[in-house]
């Protein structure tokens, strides 16, 4: 299996992924705002279809529009201030609709059935390329600000009143989930992004009782489940972003049931 | 230290704080009483600046613009407990956020960073909790650890929000007895608080509010059961 260029490839964008993404979709959890992950995955697929019928790289018209839409998402919160979900609404909607329009204008529709689900073939080096070079600089973020983005978490007031640049932490959190998102739209699909952003940390919180766990486990639980769905995607000829989701669900129910046990 | 000169403050349908004038020195223990809704969350809430006035001036340090200083401010808020009770993360944890302020980007916490943790919950009776998940202590065991939070960057400001409501009268005292400690060295302590007669002997100043005005602004010795009665039971 190994042997095939595009498995390597596979295995190497599907390990940068499952590390970052939880990461950064534990925080998205814990402020309460996952439907953001949903959200900016319309956006990422807008781009696909962007880049499709202009020629360029989808992923990067994928990180393009993304960052472009989590920039637009904090200033419309202001505007619906304590209703963040109508924000995320239009924003969505907005996305879905020029979607639709691009890509009743694109000829060959083969490609895009791989952006939606996934595919483990269709990496090139290119991809592959961009995926490091935006990984990159995204762990180096996480890392920069992961105590502060915890403070404002758990307790915005107290941060803010206490000299933690709310705003900027806000902006930079949306940013980040949006490059997570254009980088792991080859492996899990447009459709299936968001549960690779959220499932590990809801698995992982059923057995955390503090943040450094839930780090710790949910990157765990998103490298197995990846890893594992990328080779259940090889041998049974199934889109990727599907047995890697549904892997994810299997462990949640998992450990449902166990800790069910354990009570 | 804290100046409010001509401050107003509106939510969309109510006037919340009308006129406010007043002003703490450095070093000062600062008492605001007042009944339910008479704005002393909201007059502490534009103090630390998660509300920006309507109208007038905020000065902190002596500076309109407070971004500078706000690392050496702490706030404790109203109803601690609201936060939601499954989030995971551990007393230890939640204390070491009080000290994010003060460190740099990038930087981890040392070993002297967890030392000051261990000597914090000692003091507050707390230290057999600190690697358990903060959700799962009582209320007031709860409302300790923010206070532990609150004071383990050694503050400069201290602002808190009702921090006896919940809390044993053991640990009531504890807490009296490390503001004293805080206001020894020098620390300007803001408290909104119902159990003034507790507090009152230490207190500089008295704040009593009803309303959204400033009643009276008056020392310990001048605050009476005459007065007390007066800004809770008169119309
Ligand atoms: N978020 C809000 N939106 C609208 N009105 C509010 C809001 N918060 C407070 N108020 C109103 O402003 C007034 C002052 O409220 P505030 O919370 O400052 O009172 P308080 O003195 O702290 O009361 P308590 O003793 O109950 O804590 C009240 O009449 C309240 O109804
Ligand atoms: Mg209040």
């Amino acid at each position: 299996m190994l042997k095939y260029t595009f498995m390597q490839r596979a295995f190497i964008a599907g390990i940068i992924i499952s590390i970052i993404a939880p990461l950064i979709g534990n925080y998205i959890i814990l402020k309460r705002f996952s439907q953001i992950g949903d959200t900016l995955s319309h956006s990422a697929i807008l781009g696909v279809a962007l880049g499709l019928l202009l020629g360029i790289n989808p992923l990067f018209g994928a990180l393009a529009v993304t960052i472009f839409f989590a920039l637009a998402l904090e200033r419309l919160r202001r505007c619906f201030k304590g209703f963040a979900e109508i924000s995320l609404s239009i924003i969505t909607m907005t996305s879905l609709a020029f979607s639709a329009i691009v890509f009743s204008r694109i000829k060959s529709s083969a490609s895009v059935m791989n952006y939606l689900f996934g595919s483990i073939i269709a990496i090139s080096k290119m991809d592959l390329i961009l995926i490091l070079m935006v990984a990159i600089p995204t762990l180096t973020l996480i890392l920069l600000f992961r105590k502060e983005l915890l403070y404002i978490c758990f307790d915005e007031d107290s941060a803010l009143v206490s000299g933690i640049n709310v705003k900027f932490l806000n902006l930079i959190l949306n940013v980040l989930v949006a490059l997570v998102i254009g980088i792991s739209l080859r492996i899990v699909g447009g459709f299936l992004i968001s549960a690779l952003l959220v499932m590990p940390g809801a698995v992982a919180m059923k057995i955390s009782s503090n943040f450094s766990n839930l780090q710790r486990y949910s990157i765990l639980v998103s490298l197995f489940s990846v890893v594992l769905g990328i080779i259940a995607s090889f041998y049974l000829n199934i889109s990727p972003g599907g047995s890697i989701v549904s892997i994810l669900i299997f462990i949640y129910l998992m450990v449902e049931v166990l800790k069910g046990r354990v009570r | 230290m804290v100046e409010l000169i001509n401050v107003s403050y509106s939510y969309e349908d109510k006037v919340a704080l009308k006129d406010i004038n007043l002003k703490i020195e450095k070093g000062e223990l600062c008492v605001i009483v007042g009944p339910n809704g008479s704005g002393k969350s909201t007059l502490v809430s534009v103090i630390c600046g998660i509300y920006k006035p309507d109208k007038g001036v905020v000065k902190l340090f002596g500076k309109e613009d407070h971004n500078h200083f706000r690392k050496k401010i702490s706030f404790v808020p109203q109803k601690v407990s609201s936060f939601n009770q499954l989030f995971p993360i551990s007393v230890k944890e939640t204390v070491l956020l009080g000290l994010v302020p003060q460190k740099g980007y990038f930087k981890g916490f040392s070993s002297q960073d967890l030392k000051k943790v261990d000597e914090i919950l000692q003091k507050l009776d707390l230290i057999e909790f600190k690697e358990k998940q903060l959700g799962k202590l009582s209320g007031g065991q709860q409302q300790r650890v923010f206070i532990a939070r609150a004071l383990i960057s050694e503050p400069e400001l201290l602002i808190l929000d009702e921090p006896t409501v919940g809390i044993d009268s053991k640990s009531e005292e504890i807490l009296y007895k490390l503001l004293l400690e805080q206001k020894a060295k020098n620390t300007t302590i803001v408290m909104v608080t119902h159990d003034i007669f507790a507090i009152k002997s230490y207190a500089d100043k008295i704040i009593c509010m009803k309303d959204g005005e400033i009643l009276t602004i008056c020392g310990a010795q001048e605050f009476s059961v005459k007065k007390y009665k007066q800004i809770y039971f008169e119309d």
